[in-house]
């Protein structure tokens, strides 16, 4: 991939074109050393955010048969805040790693042959997949839905796209990947086809290779320390460009939906607000003073919200294993949550029996020392180790096994 | 002569990447919004080789034209300058590239204070004000050391007028 273009001599008017704007574009950087390098990194960052992305994907989306793990409690607050900070880790890695290969896109003659053409056209899905799902990714961390599609399908079937298209490619260059693996690949040189430039001193290529490759680890350095604050409290002094400030909002806890946005004022607060408690036949209607009455238990807990943020509390209320034992419920089976909110994808969440009958998943009524914050889901709220925001079910409705 | 490996996992990794291309495919095409996602995938690759690669290429040409007319005037940039120089851009515009979506979504208004809710352009300008001084403190920093440098070697080349051993460079280390 370096400046000396590896294909036939120029023919033709379009052959010459291609490859003075070739030489035009040549500099001393690019060198297939420098793309391995970086791909190498961009790879290792891709596989990370899809490995996480899909535990995430299934937390939310699980099959019947699907267990998960429910210890560390911080879990999911360490995946997705890894998931997170990966994606945002490959904006300036891609950015690189296209400019170290950019002068290939005016190759002469376009189309050597069928798989040529197959090469290509994947490279090119590729390319456009793996920007498009670091964009979109960014932009739902500011919830900014601009784009003229659902968020979560999407997402998710543009990472298959760019995992299978990255698995197809990292084939198609293995040798040279290989290769070029380590520094030293004399024995590629001597080939002359592509590899160390050979316009420049090698002393110069060198020290400007080793320089972008210092600016592009900076580059990365920064955007991830600008971020990933939001996630990690560690990081929260140098959290300039996170979408969130950790512990910022009522009661220390950033919010997502608002009481209002989800339409439950009224209901939350008024006096008459029962939670309805099944199992078969049996039903229980519990008020708050009925819960406060049952045996409080505290835990340290994070929200950890499928945008990448994440905020630890104090959350005091009932087991919720105790509240299904009022009804009979045994310690096996699943349960599920029902909100107050009208409509909305948060408005029901199902618990596998591991989560359900672990002794630190509440039925929270207070965070700290104060009541739940009607922002936090006053009357009664979820909350259980491991798992993402989005199902820890605010102004809890009803518990149903199922 | 490619490791005995290499051929096998060529074919192991071109099955496992079609397999997730069609699983991929497949969602897509089952999500029903071909055409949207089309369009942006189109348009991020116009948007990347056309118009964003343009600009790092207008920007390197220009930058390597303005140093070959500052030599001609005698204005020579010490060594490592160049590197910082681009270093500083590519911090500056990775974190640009990651705001600037934020703050202009912050000027649209967002669902609830606790969303977006630091003063970006702020820190943004912060961020390219800081990186410009370390650029030039740096380059002042480098150009001093290199003048130490030629005028310790120019010394060094002619004895001593005491007949004291030449000073190395390491001696006037600050």
């Amino acid at each position: 991939m370096g400046s000396a273009p590896d294909d036939r001599p120029p023919t033709g008017r379009g052959g010459r074109i291609a490859h003075a704007l070739q030489d035009r574009l040549d500099h001393p950087a690019r060198s297939t050393r420098t793309t391995v390098v970086i791909g190498r990194l961009l790879g290792l960052a891709l596989l990370m955010c899809f490995a996480t992305g899909l535990y995430s994907h299934y937390l939310q989306d699980p099959a019947s048969w699907m267990r998960f793990p429910t210890w560390p409690s911080n879990l999911y607050q360490i995946t997705q805040g890894v998931h997170v900070a990966t994606g945002i880790a490959s904006i300036p890695l891609l950015l690189a790693k296209l400019w170290s290969v950019y002068p290939r896109l005016f190759q002469w003659p376009p189309l050597r042959s069928a798989q040529h053409a197959v090469e290509r056209v994947l490279v090119g899905v590729l390319v456009a997949a793996s920007l498009v799902e670091v964009t979109i990714g960014l932009l739902n961390t500011y919830q900014w839905y601009v784009f003229p599609f659902p968020f979560r399908a999407i997402h998710l079937a543009l990472a298959w796209v760019v995992v299978g298209a990255l698995a197809i490619h990292v084939a198609v260059q293995l040798p040279k990947i290989v290769a070029h693996w380590s520094g030293r690949s004399r024995e590629v040189r001597g080939a002359g086809v592509e590899g160390v430039g050979d316009g420049p001193a090698p002393r110069t290529a060198e020290a400007s290779r080793r320089g972008f490759l210092v600016g592009v680890g900076t580059a990365t350095a920064a955007v991830v320390l600008g971020t990933a604050g939001q996630s990690f409290g560690w990081l929260r002094r140098t959290n300039l460009f996170g979408a969130r400030t950790q512990a910022l909002g009522p009661q220390g806890l950033p919010v997502n939906r608002t009481a209002a946005a989800a339409g439950v004022e009224q209901s939350a607060t008024d006096a008459a607000w029962r939670l309805v408690v099944a199992h078969g036949g049996r039903t229980v209607a519990l008020s708050r003073a009925d819960l406060e009455a049952m045996p409080q238990r505290e835990v340290v807990l994070p929200v950890a919200c499928v945008e990448g943020w994440s905020t630890t509390a104090r959350w005091g209320g009932v087991r919720l294993s105790d509240v299904m034992d009022l009804v009979g419920a045994p310690h096996d089976v699943s349960v599920r949550a029902t909100s107050l909110q009208r409509q909305g994808g948060q408005r029901v969440s199902e618990m596998g029996p591991e989560f359900a009958s672990h002794p630190a998943t509440l039925v929270a009524l207070r965070i700290g020392d104060d009541d739940l914050h009607l922002e936090h889901g006053y009357p009664a709220r979820l909350i259980a180790p491991a798992r993402p925001g989005v199902e820890q079910t605010k102004w809890l409705a009803r518990l149903e096994t199922t | 002569m490619s490791p005995r490996w290499v051929r096998p996992t060529r074919v192991a990794l071109l099955g496992v990447g079609g397999v997730a291309l069609v699983v991929g495919g497949w969602q897509l095409v089952a999500a029903q919004h071909v055409v949207d996602v089309g369009r942006w995938l189109v348009g991020a690759l116009v948007l990347h080789d056309g118009v964003f690669a343009m600009f790092v290429v207008g920007l390197l040409l220009g930058g390597s034209a303005a140093a070959g007319a500052l030599a001609t005037r005698g204005v020579r940039a010490p060594r490592g300058a160049g590197v910082l120089l681009a270093a500083g851009l590519m911090v500056g515009g990775a974190l640009t590239l990651v705001a600037w979506p934020e703050i202009h979504k912050k000027s649209l208004g967002t669902a609830n204070p606790t969303v977006l809710p630091g003063d970006y352009a702020t820190r943004l300008l912060g961020v390219w004000v800081a990186i410009v001084a370390v650029v030039a403190i740096g380059t002042l920093v480098l150009s001093v050391r290199a003048r130490v440098r030629r005028t310790t070697a120019r010394r060094g080349a002619t004895p001593a007028r005491d007949g004291a051993p030449p000073r190395t460079p390491d001696d006037r280390s600050s």
